[in-house]
């Protein structure tokens, strides 16, 4: 049952809030031994919300689109009174005393929050490792990698440990765990949702977005949570679409986009396969396949964005790095430390240079076609061992590696879907991406369900998560 | 280049403890310290013709700027 087919079964009356959060204690129970997936749970707490939820809808009244699904989310939201240790030793016992708006826009929707989920130390980590707090397992295969940093929420969304979770994206942070994971992951553009009340990495960076199975359950949590927010003074105050009444309407004529350099660099032949694959499929519904030529400053947007990390999240961790170094994970350390050595001079020259070249991105990019389709990852899932780089001589090449598609949209401030489209030999997942123009994860969610619509593999279900049910 | 030596983190380290006040314990810097090079160099050589007579923030007027007009 889908994050949809849940909300649908609640209003029809089908099924309890109550029954479903039993259901997803029950297989947290069972899996998160093995997926490592749940940072924090209060049964009792999660039982009660689901009470309060059906009780409301037994009384009548008006409820939110989410009402009675239970959620869980990355445990970088804050909610006052309750742990968030943000993947940290450094916060283990951190209790925030407000709430994030994006839970409050959640909780608004009648949605649950029934757990707290295993992330990357302090969200700073593209593979999913945690040296201090655990790692994280892909449900597809737990000798893999789930990505990072929202680890967590790729493993528990994927083994439907719940029916969607909300991630953080500052270089690819949604969009990489949800493509390990098989899932739907939206990097809205920088300020369409609130970061006030999460944690911050690196605030020109950060933007806060779902994890789902299917682009509609996407477009539902994001329809939820987007929009201005007084508390967070970079959030836009575009209008926010209606992003499920747009996701039927016929996609023949939309020109999509396929890039003629960077983003195929390096692409393993059986990752290149999938993503030609699902171009064609696109094809197929009538759109216009486009190629298109990328401007040549996006080979170094990646390494610019791994810039502003560093600098950024200096600023943030001085005052632990000065007195508690030594909590810290050696990558994480390492990250850090290298930050605090960017001579101011060069971090406003490249936060200059950005406003230029997004401008000349988006100007001959989407001055010809409405999405552009990537591959999200130019390499197949590797494994944990592969992977587990710490500090170790050419870590920092290697994360590079793994973000090469993702982190440009971080830089540019685009909003970027990832969409299953299939799997490797080795029976791991294998995504596309569609990135558009700023505030039109409209266009990428209407795409993206289209695609959906005519292919399966978004119903695919971990083994795990299959001998579970 | 050469990767850093253990004196040359130590010099960064002196460096930094001399100008922040603090230096960080079993800290690893030589490969960040050689991507953060590269990085320094493109953004340096990219943003070489640019006229810095503008706010480098307000990133977000600028998307609203580029967002669709059509919506």
């Amino acid at each position: 049952m889908t994050l949809a087919e849940a909300a649908a079964a609640l209003k029809s009356g089908a099924v309890s809030s109550r029954e479903l959060t039993e259901a997803c204690l029950n297989r947290m129970a069972r899996l998160d031994p093995k997926l490592h997936a749940v940072a924090g749970l209060d049964e009792a707490d999660a039982l009660a919300q689901a009470d309060a939820a059906d009780r409301a809808r037994a009384e009548g009244g008006g409820l939110g689109a989410l009402h009675g699904v239970p959620l869980a989310h990355k445990d970088m939201y804050y909610r006052e009174g309750r742990v968030s240790a943000c993947g940290s030793v450094i916060r283990k016992d951190f209790v925030p005393d407000h709430t994030a708006t994006a839970l409050r826009r959640l909780d608004a929707a009648g949605a649950l929050d029934i757990a707290r989920l295993h992330m990357v130390e302090f969200a700073f980590g593209v593979t999913g490792h945690n040296a201090v707090a655990g790692t994280p397992r892909n449900p597809w295969n737990t000798d893999h990698m789930t990505g990072g940093s929202s680890s967590g929420a790729g493993a528990a969304v994927a083994a439907r440990l719940c029916f969607g979770a909300l991630g953080s994206d500052t270089g690819g942070s949604i969009r990489l765990p949800a493509a390990c994971c098989g899932l739907v992951g939206m990097k809205p553009t920088y300020g369409r949702v609130s970061r006030h009340g999460a944690m911050p990495l690196a605030h020109s960076l950060d933007t806060v977005g779902p994890l789902t199975r299917t682009v509609r359950d996407n477009a539902l949590m994001m329809q939820a949570i987007a929009g201005f927010d007084a508390n967070d003074p970079v959030t836009a105050e575009v209008p926010v679409g209606d992003y499920l009444a747009g996701l039927d309407k016929d996609v023949r004529g939309l020109k999509v986009g396929m890039p003629e350099s960077f983003f195929y660099d390096g692409v393993a032949p059986e990752v290149r396969a999938l993503v030609d694959a699902s171009l064609k499929v696109f094809e197929d519904l009538g759109c216009v396949v486009v190629p298109v030529k990328i401007p040549d400053a996006v080979q170094i947007m990646n390494r610019l964005t791994n810039l502003i990390t560093a600098t950024e999240g200096a600023a943030v961790h001085t005052r632990w790095m000065a007195e508690r170094a030594a909590d810290y994970g050696p990558q994480t350390r390492a990250r850090l430390a290298i930050g605090l050595f960017t001579p101011a001079s060069l971090y406003l020259r490249v936060l200059t240079l950005r406003k230029q070249l997004t401008r000349e991105f988006c100007d001959q990019v989407f001055g010809r076609v409405d999405a552009l389709h990537t591959p999200l990852m130019v390499m197949p899932v590797p494994t944990l061992a592969e992977s587990d780089m710490a500090a170790n001589p050419g870590f920092a090449d290697y994360l590079l590696r793994i973000g090469h598609n993702t982190r440009p949209g971080n830089f540019l401030g685009l909003p970027g879907l990832n969409v299953p489209c299939g799997f490797t030999p080795d029976g791991l997942p294998c995504s596309f991406q569609l990135m558009g123009r700023p505030y039109d994860e409209g266009t990428l969610y209407r795409l993206g369900h289209a695609y959906q619509q005519a292919t399966d593999w978004h119903g695919r279900a971990p083994e795990i998560a299959r001998q579970a049910s | 280049m050469t990767p850093m030596d253990t004196n040359d983190m130590d010099a960064a380290l002196d460096w930094m403890d001399r100008f922040q006040g603090f230096r960080p314990d079993g800290v690893g810097l030589a490969d960040p310290a050689a991507a953060a090079r590269a990085a320094a160099k493109a953004g340096r050589d990219a943003a070489a013709g640019l006229p810095f007579d503008a706010d480098p923030t307000g990133f977000t007027r600028l998307l609203e700027s580029l967002a669709r007009k059509d919506a």
